[in-house]
């Protein structure tokens, strides 16, 4: 008996159900076997610890990626990645979307263009531009409105309008554009005015004007930035609808002027801030009565 | 012959670190008898996986990993004795057996224990891989490389040791 059991695998045989029948009835009949069975049996009731594999899998994720951080990001991904940004910004490029900002009644804003250069605009402007062609170089916007700007030094810079177009290298200038209006102002460097009829070279505290269809003029001033900038309209022998164009954009208002006449030359400031007392500084030098009714204004001779 | 899988990817590397970190925690456990180190064996083990991923081969990142945390073990001072946890049978409250049979019982399952943390490393491996982890003789040899007839051998004297141990409680 003792035997049958003693060669160097025969309890491993015995616990993968290995034995010939034979075998496993002679070794139930053992003494051994019951205590073999009990030992078996009790190991059925040890565990191992428990194992925080979360927690080991943290550490070991932190101890890796310092290391080989990009690794974890498989290659393939840039590749993608790479393909998807190519496809996108040609898209971009093709369409070239435009961008636009405009201002509301009353409003200003202040813009940094994608070189660098800045823009003020005034109330009731607005500008467009195709953000691809400035990555390519080409710096040009369209202007309705007013809008000052600061230009940094690069390529030429042409603000685009109705009336004729402005191209500079690099300089301070204020552009205001209406239907009817046409002035620039040169606060610094050199700025070239175009339109269909001539070229004008300004350089700084000229200005150049061209209203409904007179011929253009030409101007000196003296202030070192625009007036609007300081909450301020300014005029220098300007046509008084003009200037009551501008008070409309200001305050979001409806002048009826029927009865004056608008086109008395007025030189002078209103304040973008209180439209009595604006309408007072344009009223009384010109002998003009007025009478505010909520957004309507009626001018009448005193 | 399904694509390769490239242990440097992390998809892969988690998949690995899911279906071995368990066993290998268990088989450092068998071996050092102490959770804290064996936790750390683990996750080296692991770790020297990552730094050589490019060096190992899909197939072979299991028995990378056993051999691995053996050596790293090896490297390691003398280790404690492995104690295992146990549930006494018929749990906390089911039981209506009498207090005698209850210490009988509690005095046979510490025999035990101590018995097999009597048991030479290797037998203790062996037993231990099977009969907790369920392991065939063929992935224990695997995981050791070692021949199926070692593990076979190791097994039979670590079952008879045993019994010689507790065999006449």
């Amino acid at each position: 008996m003792k035997n049958e059991h003693t060669d160097d695998t025969f309890l491993s045989r015995w616990l993968n159900n290995d034995l010939t029948t034979e075998e496993l009835v002679s070794f139930k009949k053992t003494t051994e076997y019951k205590e073999y069975q009990k030992i078996i049996e009790a190991t059925q009731n040890f565990n191992a610890p428990n194992f925080n594999k979360k927690e080991v899998f943290d550490k070991i994720r932190q101890k890796t990626n310092h290391k080989k951080v990009k690794k974890l990001i498989p290659n393939w991904m840039f590749a993608a990645a790479a393909s998807v940004a190519l496809l996108l910004s040609t898209v971009y490029y093709l369409t070239g979307t435009n961008e636009t900002y405009s201002t509301s009644f009353g409003e200003q804003l202040a813009l940094v263009l994608p070189d660098g250069s800045e823009v003020l605009l005034n109330s009731k402007s607005s500008i467009t531009y195709k953000k691809s062609e400035w990555f390519n170089g080409n710096r040009t916007l369209e202007l309705k409105g007013e809008g000052y700007f600061k230009v940094k030094k690069g390529a030429t810079f042409s603000v685009n309008s109705e009336h004729g177009k402005v191209s500079v290298l690099g300089t301070q200038f204020n552009v205001k554009t209406t239907p009817s209006y046409y002035e620039v102002l040169c606060y610094e460097g050199k700025v070239q005015v175009q339109n269909n009829e001539e070229t004008a070279i300004l350089t700084k505290g000229l200005s150049f004007r061209k209203m409904d269809t007179k011929s253009s003029e030409k101007g000196t001033f003296e202030s070192i930035k625009p007036n609007w900038l300081d909450g301020e309209t300014s005029f220098n022998n300007t046509p008084l609808k003009h200037v009551l164009e501008e008070l409309e954009k200001q305050y979001n208002i409806q002048i009826a002027s029927s009865s004056i006449d608008v086109n008395t030359l007025y030189t002078g400031a209103f304040t973008n801030k209180n439209l009595n007392l604006a309408l007072q500084t344009i009223c009384t030098p010109l002998s003009i009565q007025f009478s505010l009714d909520s957004n309507s204004v009626v001018l009448s001779k005193k | 012959m399904s694509e390769k899988k490239s242990v440097c990817e992390s998809s892969v590397f988690e998949e690995l670190y899911s279906e071995h970190s368990k066993s290998l925690y268990n088989f450092a456990f068998y071996k050092s008898g102490n959770s804290a180190q064996s936790e750390d064996l683990v996750q080296e083990a692991f770790i020297k996986m990552w730094n050589n991923c490019a060096k190992i081969i899909f197939e072979k990142a299991k028995s990378f990993l056993f051999t691995v945390t053996n050596n790293l073990f090896l490297n390691q001072v003398a280790h404690k004795k492995v104690v295992l946890n146990y549930n006494l049978i018929g749990g906390k409250e089911s039981t209506n057996e009498s207090p005698e049979f209850l210490m009988e019982e509690k005095q046979f399952m510490d025999t035990l224990q101590n018995a097999i943390g009597d048991l030479k490393d290797g037998q203790r491996e062996v037993f231990l891989l099977n009969r907790i982890d369920k392991k065939t003789y063929k992935e224990i040899a695997e995981m050791l490389s070692i021949s199926v007839k070692a593990v076979e051998k190791r097994m039979h004297l670590a079952l008879k040791q045993l019994r010689e141990k507790v065999g006449n409680i």
